[in-house]
């Protein structure tokens, strides 16, 4: 009997029957999102995974990430600030499994209330095979629209490039019209048609304006690629008791995938970050104004 | 007298081709780890998906493998593990209803 380094394609298998034996423990709906459904469902070639995504029931995501943590996992941290309100998910990482666990509360893009948008996506569940066990994923439609949403939160991103493209053909060759409508009618009860208009459109499906002004400007706030945007409108919308310590982290946080991570002292590193800091200022100012 | 038997315990399991990676899923604490099976080992799991004696095991293994080396004693040590790491179950005589 040995218990070896586990694969990363055995670890994203395992880690799916793992979450749904604990959310079960801790009576936790939750559904497991991208990743291999989206093959199962037919939306994405199969390909191995670094995380397992899971969408979790807002009320109940706590419990199952106390549980998971007094199983040895513990949340990763970020350089990036995000208000609690706007917080969609828990990234946990273990040092014997070599893949994260991403448990969300919502899925940026989706503007329906976040209850009302977990109890729609559970009432059309289905259940996919995985490691031995069964569990729960959305509909296709659904698992369609979350696939197009993390495209095109991101669209200019190397990760996500020839994601929309792709889920386009796959959509065009495979839905009929009764799935087109499937489409439509989950888009439109989630409020995610505004985002997924690119998407939509491509697709024949139509679209419907939903989004309040906000609503809008949030979801720009989502779309940005530059990190430094994020920190500026972060600090903005912070009391002002919140803001030193927010600056001292933006100014001092080291991860590793950071420029900045080589830079020998922390006065040099806040040097450079303050730098970023005064131009993502002035980018954020060119940001509002589009 | 009826010998005892094992039996799988509720699992999760990947197949990789060369190896078979068991995870317990009931029970499941901080020390529960992934248990991965090759070779003989993998082997006995596949005879394991149902109930077997220990007999029944050496001889499914001499099907497969019929100049094998594994005595009975290595064998229960083996299957103790299993049963230890939470992926086995074992019925003894006293606990069998039949």
């Amino acid at each position: 009997v040995t218990t070896t380094a586990l694969r990363a394609s055995e670890a994203v298998e395992l880690a799916h029957a793992l979450i749904a034996a604990v959310a079960e423990r801790v009576e936790a709906r939750v559904l497991f999102i991208k990743g291999p459904s989206l093959a199962w469902w037919g939306l994405r070639e199969p390909r191995t995974s670094a995380d397992v995504d899971a969408l979790v029931d807002p009320e109940r995501l706590p419990d199952l990430v106390a549980a998971l943590e007094r199983l040895g996992w513990y949340e990763r941290t970020t350089w990036l600030p995000v208000p609690a309100a706007r917080r969609h998910s828990v990234t946990l990482i273990h040092p014997r499994w070599p893949c994260d666990l991403d448990l969300h509360s919502f899925y940026p893009g989706i503007f329906v209330d976040h209850a009302v948008a977990f109890d729609v996506m559970w009432s059309s569940r289905a259940q996919m095979p995985i490691a031995g066990v069964e569990v729960d994923v959305p509909s296709q439609a659904v698992s369609a629209c979350i696939l197009a949403l993390h495209a095109l939160r991101a669209p200019n991103s190397g990760r996500t490039a020839g994601e929309l493209p792709a889920l386009v053909a796959a959509v065009r060759d495979t839905f009929g019209p009764a799935q087109i409508a499937a489409l439509e009618q989950a888009a439109t009860i989630l409020r995610c048609t505004e985002p997924l208009a690119p998407f939509l459109r491509d697709v024949g499906a139509e679209v419907v304006d939903q989004l309040t002004d906000d609503e809008r400007q949030a979801w720009k706030l989502r779309t940005s690629t530059d990190q430094t945007i994020v920190w500026i409108a972060a600090l903005r919308e912070a009391s002002w008791r919140q803001r030193p310590r927010m600056l001292w982290t933006a100014l001092t946080f080291v991860d590793p995938g950071d420029p900045a991570r080589g830079a020998p002292r922390t006065r040099a590193r806040a040097t450079y970050r303050l730098r970023r800091l005064g131009r993502g200022a002035r980018a954020f100012a060119r940001w509002e104004a589009r | 007298v009826k010998a005892p038997s094992w039996r799988r315990a509720r699992v999760a399991q990947v197949d990789s081709g060369d190896r078979v990676v068991v995870l317990r899923l009931d029970g499941i604490a901080a020390e529960t780890a992934p248990v991965a099976l090759d070779g003989v080992a993998r082997a006995l799991w596949d005879l394991l998906v149902e109930p077997r004696t220990c007999d029944e095991l050496l001889d499914g293994l001499r099907a497969i493998w019929p100049d094998h080396e594994l005595s009975a004693s290595e064998l229960t040590g083996f299957l103790d593990d299993l049963v230890a790491a939470g992926v086995l179950d074992v019925s003894r005589p006293s606990e069998a209803t039949g």
